[in-house]
């Protein structure tokens, strides 16, 4: 069997969706600041911002900050074209984002699409490091969001906890990546999968359920991650020092 | 001069390979449909017949799905879900091969899917998986 190391996390969109479908209020100061951009240095570095932008991108649609749009997507074209990634985006989905739209929905289509197409021109081109920089920079930005938006008002922290089952292939990730840069992160990055590994966690199977008709399988199973206050302070702790790490030029 | 031409026929058997999969994913993602949006990290590998290769995914709870498997030989691919633990949850062997197939996550999971070719392949193929999540 070929144990593919490819883990498929909960997307950045869909995370900064469930914090919207929470009413949770839009806080513009929590996004990364774009001016940066230009000062991020190695292809490394780029790749992890552009993650983190990429998932900044997908909470500003979420919440509907079409003014602030242009300027994040902006900074994301910047390194991707420092890091020559726009050879497979068709040009016509950069113009639409660049443009903007009203719907959301179809903004997160396109956002999705740009990201596919680099994802696919990297995977062609073997660039793995950098395919694997892109989606642990988002994930690290997803939860820095979640972490930033949680308080006792809010019923965050239980979709913080259960990124658990995402930690150990991110670590994984970077752990396989050769680059003295992800050294540096993985003083910070190691300790909060661990932190996330620490939290007891429950399965308990139930047959799934499918419809022929629908051609759907409801997963009926239910798992639960288990956490106290402090794991959750310490976790949002390490959160935001791996994100600094990350976004520090 | 037999050994020039065998290495060119080498050459580009490699180079078709490969681009098999350059297009691939892209006619797979747009066969998603678009009541979905695509999760632009996605699975891909070439495969021999009887290979079988797996990745893992995170579903989050209250979450629908697409699973969408695409092979660049056309015929279908044998593609098996599992749980945490191991057990079988769905086997499209089950579901006349269906390609594309949806999954409704109550409780968030992480699933291991595993895909071989067809049975009847006999040459190497290469392979994506798409997943999407409904909007």
């Amino acid at each position: 069997m070929l144990q593919g190391q490819t883990i498929v996390i909960p997307p950045p969109a869909l995370l900064s969706r469930a914090m919207e479908q929470q009413a949770i209020p839009f806080k513009g100061s929590i996004a990364a600041p774009q001016q940066q951009s230009v000062r991020w240095v190695g292809s490394l570095q780029k790749a992890l911002n552009l993650g983190v932008l990429g998932a900044d991108l997908t909470y500003l649609v979420n919440y509907g900050q079409t003014p602030q749009i242009p300027a994040c997507f902006a900074s994301i074209g910047a390194l991707s074209h420092d890091l020559d990634l726009m050879q497979d985006v068709d040009s016509s989905i950069v113009v639409a984002i660049e443009n903007g739209m009203e719907d959301p929905v179809q903004l997160l289509g396109l956002h999705s699409e740009f990201f596919r197409s680099m994802e696919n021109y990297l995977k062609k081109n073997q660039r793995g490091d950098i395919s694997a920089g892109i989606l642990i920079g988002g994930w690290v930005e997803s939860l820095y969001l979640i972490a930033s938006l949680s308080d006792s008002t809010t019923t965050l922290d239980p979709l913080l906890a259960e990124q658990r089952y995402s930690a150990q292939g991110v670590l994984q990730l970077a752990k396989d990546i050769q680059d003295s840069t992800m050294i540096e992160i993985l003083g910070d990055l190691e300790p909060l999968c661990e932190a996330f590994a620490d939290l007891e966690h429950s399965y308990s199977f139930r047959d799934p359920m499918h419809d022929r008709r629908e051609h759907i399988t409801y997963l009926r199973s239910q798992s639960k991650v288990e956490f106290d206050i402090d794991q959750i302070e310490q976790l949002h702790a390490l959160i935001r020092q791996t994100r600094q790490r990350i976004i520090t030029p | 001069m037999t050994k020039a031409l065998l290495i060119a026929a080498f050459s580009v058997a490699i180079s078709c390979a490969h681009a098999q999969c350059d297009v691939l994913s892209d006619d797979c993602a747009k066969a998603m449909g678009k009541q979905f949006i695509v999760d632009p990290n996605f699975f891909q590998a070439e495969l021999n017949p009887k290979d079988e290769a797996s990745f893992r995914a995170v579903w989050l709870k209250g979450n629908t799905y697409r699973l969408n498997v695409c092979s660049a030989d056309g015929s279908a691919c044998a593609v098996m879900v599992y749980d945490e633990e191991g057990t079988l949850l769905y086997d499209n062997q089950q579901f006349e091969q269906a390609q594309t197939w949806d999954f409704f996550a109550e409780s968030t999971m992480q699933v291991s899917i595993a895909i071989r070719l067809h049975e009847q392949s006999k040459a190497k193929s290469c392979v994506s998986a798409i997943t999407a999540f409904k909007k």
